[in-house]
């Protein structure tokens, strides 16, 4: 097989694993992609994870897998207090759960699974949150009059920019994480082509746990300080 | 690769039910868990703060009772010193009245005394005399009998005196 049928077939290959026919809209609009069934996978980890880190809490004596999870739950909310703000730290563990989502998404590709952050669908989803939510933290702050006012601002003339700028950030957002996992793979399986042996394992360092977390933080960095941005 | 369809309402359920489970059962149950600890040692700090400034109290309670007691103290000293003192003098008084009464009633009884001895010896005297008479009237006398007469008076006078 040649690195172009290889491509060809892991950029076209059918995302649907569960098809779903409910007979109205374009065929095939309601399948549920490998991505959402990999999603589900992820969720049920983190569910066992947190039920097994938390079950058993003391207040004394506490145990080492309740020290982690305090540990991972101060460590986390001090990663983005700082980019959220004063009036931002409300929505701390929703920028939290999609941190957690996408690093442990992009890390699926160490054991050989597809990211579920490869399909656009995925970060699409994510990136319409992020605009909404970014959109209601400055609604619930400045009121709705004031959320018109700020697309004046600093200048009338850049209320067009302001506009395009709600379709814009969500777009850089998906497309960002989108392009990163879909490159990292692409390059992870020319590698694994090329250099069957060693290489692939040092070059997955990089591209799947290097890039994968550096992405989710991105992801998570740009959606934290549009809030506060919103909200100062 | 690029068609987009209902997965992103899937996809944006997921992370809104993936949010529920992080917070239901991470958030919520650590944040308890470090709240109730935050409370105990907020606790604990008030309890102790309390039982510190109760304990000043105390203590200052106590050393101005310490004060108290001391001048009550020095009060019932001085006081009992100074009834001691005129205890003693009035005892000394009494005792120097008492002491000049008994020297004069001693004085008096030796005056008594003495006079009474007067009189017994005047007695004495007075009987010798007059037995020393009646015996130079009775008798004839020569000179040297006269003087063993007077010699005999004399060693008897001295003899009753002792």
């Amino acid at each position: 097989m040649s690195i172009g049928e290889r491509l060809n077939e892991l950029l076209t290959e059918d995302k649907t694993m569960i098809p779903v026919n409910i007979g109205i809209g374009p065929e095939g609009f309601f399948n549920i992609n490998k991505s959402v069934v990999y999603s589900w996978g992820i969720m049920l980890v983190f569910l066992i994870l947190c039920i097994f880190l938390t079950s058993n809490m003391r207040i004394h004596n506490i145990s080492k897998k309740q020290l982690i999870a305090e540990t991972i739950v101060v460590k986390l909310r001090g990663l983005v207090a700082d980019l959220l703000g004063s009036f931002g730290s409300r929505y701390t563990e929703y920028i939290l759960t999609v941190l957690l989502y996408i690093a442990l998404s992009n890390l699926v590709g160490v054991v050989g699974l597809v990211p579920p952050t490869m399909d656009l669908n995925v970060t699409v989803g994510l990136a319409l949150m992020s605009i909404v939510l970014i959109e209601a933290a400055s609604i619930s702050k400045n009121g709705a009059g004031g959320w018109l006012k700020s697309f004046t601002k600093p200048i009338w003339i850049v209320t067009p920019m302001n506009i395009l700028e709600l379709a814009i950030r969500p777009l850089s957002l998906c497309m960002r994480l989108f392009g990163n996992v879909l490159g990292a793979t692409v390059i992870m399986e020319l590698i694994k082509m090329a250099v069957p042996m060693f290489i692939p394992a040092l070059a997955s360092l990089y591209f799947d746990f290097f890039d994968g977390l550096i992405q989710a933080y991105v992801f998570i960095f740009l959606t934290s300080l549009y809030i506060k941005e919103a909200t100062e | 690769m690029l068609n987009v369809n209902f997965n992103i309402v899937y996809t944006i359920i997921n992370i809104l039910i993936l949010f529920v489970i992080f917070r239901v059962f991470l958030f919520k149950r650590v944040d308890k868990v470090l709240k109730e600890r935050n409370d105990e040692i907020e606790n604990a700090t008030a309890t102790a703060e309390k039982k510190s400034s109760d304990a000043d109290a105390a203590k200052a309670k106590y050393d101005a009772d310490v004060q108290k007691l001391e001048e009550e103290k020095e009060n019932i000293i001085s006081e009992s010193r100074e009834k001691g003192y005129h205890e003693y003098a009035q005892i000394v008084a009494n005792a120097k009245v008492e002491a000049g009464s008994i020297i004069e009633d001693a004085k008096k009884t030796a005056k008594l005394e003495s006079e009474r001895q007067r009189r017994i010896y005047e007695a004495e005297i007075t009987e010798m005399v007059v037995s020393a008479a009646s015996k130079i009237a009775a008798g004839s006398h020569s000179e040297q009998q006269d003087s063993e007469l007077y010699n005999r008076f004399i060693d008897e006078a001295g003899d009753e005196e002792k």
